[in-house]
């Protein structure tokens, strides 16, 4: 089981996501978001910030995340690691991280958005898995 | 992937999904024989099926032939909904509202600029910010970006970029009346300060071309073009700001989907009532959105006549680079079509496709009322574009819409596995075209071989007769974001 891993899509990008719980599915996929953007590690470190996202459901909540930490990082260009999911409910998620600032240039690849396009949560025995589509 | 459904054969160019589960209506996909493997291949007739399940759609849901993989619905696609009874979709629109191709002609011929190439593209890329993220020569204030979102291109043409005469020949005028800024939220208006002006990344860019074919002579005379001419394209649209429309408003669609009790097999196809209050202030957003696309483009055409003047040391009279046409090929427009004889307002969701309005239509500029609209479709980095005009058949058959470009075949994956972007760079340059880029990996993304042959999309239109084919640029010298 990979934390994630890029899929081929035509005009966009995919991405599978796999966690041993919930909290550890959308820590990864915001780790694989970076990785698609082709976000460098080093950064110049920041202080610790919090993350709030309300959604419909789980699938909503997911997509209104990466989406939150995709805003924060081609807007404020700041990106997220060591990311602690705190509470994660069905409608709600509160994490915090250590927040990195970059150059505008840092960030390789334009995502506009992590798109809801079949976008579900599966559950095979103790892994929680996801693929993600994001529009470029 | 393999789809879950059979295409009908209706002629050469047509293939009809029929009808079944919770399809309002059938899917129609414009396509060769040889185009439907990739279609196939792809995700793609399951995303035009579901585009028929959104409730008010009418007749078809259609795919014009460079359809291929998206999300929600298909690139390529084209949806009619009854504006009275139906729904609008931000997702049937897309992320980039009113991403579009402008193209300029001249007076030049390809000897005015014989060696001055390579500069002229190094100018573009210098003068016209890109790459990811990129951030403009223009800053605003928040209230300022309101302005632009009210008065579109008619904003840049008041502060000196582009000219009375260029709003004549751009959709809409450049201008959506519909537009409400106080729809659009703080986030997107923060996104539109700093970036208005700037091309940014993925598949937009700039081309020096040369008229290489031209195919309707009568038309092309109209249209300014001929054989041998210098011409400019540009493609890029609303940036942060339209992306982050499509986002906030496929939330509040979210939660209208259950406050109105729609059933959609896809949540990226969410929608509203188009009457309802979430309808509406999509519907304003989204065009204050296309209007800050217009005016992006406007921008970027006048530092172009602004880097041909610096390199070539001519004025703008001489050089003549004029504003052939401007068209939105990620919007939704309402507008009147016959539907059985009778005129109704429908809202034409066009997504990756590109309005083809004909002769004597009212919203076809004065000069081209006599032969109808032009349509912009650009190929790849290394292949033609073409030039081509709107047809009564298209307003019968697609609500006057036709393909949008070549149409990727490849994954930006497997292409960056494929080659190498210094090696896309020395074909290209090995072929006499001039490349200039932010990087070369999205050159490689971009590489010429991702796509399908553009030729082929343009002739199925053509063969179609959803729009005819007018003219062909080979590229000359091409910027990447």
């Amino acid at each position: 089981m990979k934390d994630f891993e890029e899929l081929a899509h035509t005009a966009d990008m995919r991405m599978r996501v796999s966690g041993r719980d919930l909290k550890t599915l959308f820590i990864n996929a915001a780790r694989g978001m970076y990785y698609l953007a082709g976000v460098p590690r080093k950064g110049k470190a920041g202080r610790v910030v919090s993350v709030e996202v309300e959604g419909l459901d789980e699938v909503d909540l997911l997509a209104r995340w990466l989406n939150e930490l995709l805003y924060r990082l081609n807007v404020k260009h700041t990106v997220l690691h060591n990311i602690d999911i705190k509470t994660l409910l069905p409608t709600k998620l509160h994490a915090t991280g250590n927040q990195f600032h970059l150059k505008p240039a840092d960030v390789q690849v334009e995502l506009k958005a992590a798109t809801y396009h079949n976008l579900k949560i599966t559950r095979e025995g103790k892994v929680f898995s996801t693929e993600i589509i994001f529009d470029v | 992937m393999s789809t879950e459904y059979d295409l009908q054969k209706i002629d050469d160019y047509r293939w009809l999904i029929p009808k079944s589960g919770g399809m309002l209506v059938p899917g129609l996909i414009f396509a060769s024989e040889n185009m439907l493997l990739h279609i196939k291949k792809d995700n793609t007739t399951l995303q035009v099926a579901n585009v028929a399940h959104l409730p008010g759609i009418v007749k078809y849901s259609l795919a014009m032939p460079d359809i291929h993989w998206g999300y929600g619905a298909p690139i390529g696609g084209v949806a009619a909904i009854d504006a009275e009874s139906g729904v609008i979709a931000p997702g049937v629109c897309g992320y980039d509202v009113d991403c579009g191709i402008r193209l300029l002609r001249s007076n030049l011929k390809k000897k005015d600029i014989e060696g001055k190439v390579p500069e002229l593209t190094r100018g573009l890329y210098q003068n016209i910010p890109s790459g990811v993220g990129s951030t403009g020569r223009i800053k605003l204030k928040t209230g300022e970006v309101k302005e632009v979102l009210k008065n579109g291109a008619r904003w840049a043409v008041e502060r000196g970029y582009g000219t009375p005469e260029d709003l004549k020949h751009t959709e809409e005028e450049g201008c959506m009346p519909q537009a409400n800024a106080e729809k659009v939220s703080q986030r997107a208006l923060e996104r539109g300060r700093e970036q208005l002006g700037t091309l940014g990344a993925g598949n937009h860019f700039m081309e020096i071309q040369e008229v290489t074919d031209i195919y309707d002579e009568k038309v092309a005379q109209a249209f300014g073009l001929f054989p041998g001419q210098i011409t400019v394209m540009i493609h890029c649209g609303s940036r942060g700001l339209g992306y982050q429309v499509c986002d906030d408003y496929l939330v509040v669609m979210g939660r209208a989907v259950q406050k109105y009790g729609i059933t959609l097999p896809d949540r990226q196809l969410a929608c509203a009532p188009f009457k309802s209050p979430e309808g509406q202030d999509y519907f304003g957003a989204m065009a204050a959105a296309a209007n800050y696309a217009w005016a992006n483009r406007h921008c970027i055409m006048h530092w172009t006549r602004e880097t041909f003047m610096q390199v070539l040391g001519m004025s703008t009279r001489d050089m003549g680079l004029e504003l052939v046409y401007d068209v939105a090929h990620n919007i939704v427009k309402l507008e009147e079509h016959k539907v059985d004889g009778e005129s109704r307002p429908l809202l034409i969701h066009r997504k990756g496709a590109t309005r083809a309005f004909p002769q004597g239509h009212p919203s076809v500029p004065e000069d081209y009322q006599e032969v109808g609209q032009p349509v912009l479709i650009p190929g790849t980095m290394g292949t033609e574009s073409y030039v081509l005009v709107g047809t009564l058949q298209a307003m019968d058959e697609t609500w006057g819409s036709t393909c949008h470009g070549a149409g990727r075949a490849m994954s930006r994956h497997e292409a960056l596995h494929r080659e190498r972007g210094e090696a896309v760079r020395d074909r290209l340059e090995a072929k006499g075209i001039s490349i200039r880029a932010g990087g070369w990996k999205s050159v490689a993304e971009e590489s010429p071989n991702a796509y399908k042959d553009v030729a082929e999309v343009v002739n199925v239109c053509h063969q179609a007769g959803i729009s005819k084919k007018v003219a062909r640029m080979k590229p000359l010298g091409v910027v990447k974001g």
